[in-house]
């Protein structure tokens, strides 16, 4: 996660205000959010992504404790393939987990970009 | 304490694999992710949609469901305890790719109509038009690979079996639990110390000259 900041910064520093022509650039915070927003897509896919899969800490200090109400997805899959032995539900468990991220990744997508500018 | 843990472990050859794992690894992920990147921005082919999220799907996966499967296919190959294994897995990256994407977006349409108007061919609007705004951010993923592949630990401790290809952090591991370490932890500091000493020391020598080339490239 810290390495979110590099990227904003490169990626906001080289991008063209020719993108903002037409709109009042100076101090205007929505035309920065608009010029922003090729680094937010990146960087808001990569950090929902990265969310679902920290599951290092839950192994260490709570182990799904107490009762169940500390377990992510991910920790329950390993649970279900491991403890449980339970093959079959938790390829289940990878596939949802799947979907849900490229649903939320499409969505992202769909919201963020234009029409006209993705390719020639 | 230094040279004791030089001579309990062979770190001369970790050093050199670790080395050569990360700029192979780094310098091919260069290549694919820049022509892949490329292929998506300024084509438009049917299902190039879907062929996107498919890569992106990559980082979907959890990475632990991907070492079974890895090994498997590296122990097919023939290809279990070399370097070659290692890096194979990682050669092609989703995470650099999206990132190239995001870069070659914010190049201007009017540059690239300009070159093909200008009569350029495919590599030479990547190299003249594409690339050069997008050097701070290829320096930004590149970063984060070195760093990234420099501290890999499970997937090498799994393929790896001999000193002749092992990296630092898996000769870390093999290193506490040789016998003659004991509970002398100045020894663990010690090999603690020679793994991450190389980035430590890059990273100060070449942290402003990062960030200026950040700043310096932004204003046109």
């Amino acid at each position: 996660m810290g390495y979110s900041v590099p990227f904003r910064m490169a990626i906001w520093l080289f991008q063209p205000l020719a993108i903002g022509a037409g709109r009042n650039i100076v101090g205007d915070s929505d035309t920065e959010v608009y010029l922003l927003r090729r680094s937010t897509l990146f960087i808001s896919t990569i950090a929902f992504i990265g969310a679902f899969q920290t599951v290092d800490h839950i192994f260490v200090l709570t182990q799904g404790e107490p009762s169940g109400s500390s377990t992510v997805l991910l920790y329950y899959l390993w649970q279900e393939r491991f403890e449980n032995l339970d093959i079959g539900k938790s390829s289940a468990l990878t596939i949802i987990l799947i979907v849900i991220l490229l649903i939320f990744t499409i969505t992202n997508f769909r919201i963020t970009e234009e029409k006209g500018e993705r390719n020639a | 304490m230094l040279k004791k843990a030089f001579s309990l472990a062979p770190f001369g050859r970790y050093y050199f694999n670790t080395i050569f794992i990360v700029i192979l690894i780094f310098a091919v992920q260069l290549v694919t992710i820049t022509i892949g990147t490329f292929a998506f921005v300024n084509y438009k082919f049917v299902g190039h949609r879907v062929v996107l999220f498919f890569i992106l799907l990559q980082l979907m996966i959890p990475p632990s469901a991907l070492l079974i499967p890895n090994f498997a296919t590296i122990w097919f190959l023939g290809l279990f305890n070399t370097k070659l294994a290692i890096v194979l897995p990682y050669f092609g990256s989703a995470f650099g790719l999206f990132l190239m994407r995001q870069a070659f977006l914010g190049v201007p349409k009017s540059l690239v109509h300009a070159g093909i108007i200008d009569g350029c061919s495919w590599w030479q609007l990547l190299i003249h038009i594409y690339l050069p705004p997008s050097i701070p951010i290829l320096i930004a993923f590149g970063l984060s690979s070195i760093t990234w592949h420099w501290n890999d630990f499970l997937w090498p401790l799994i393929i790896i079996n001999s000193p002749k290809a092992r990296p630092l952090t898996a000769g870390l591991v093999r290193f506490t639990q040789l016998g003659e370490i004991g509970a002398r932890w100045s020894l663990l500091a010690a090999a603690t110390i020679i793994v991450i000493a190389p980035l430590f020391f890059a990273f100060l020598i070449f942290q402003k000259r990062f960030i200026q080339c950040f700043i310096n490239s932004g204003i046109k």
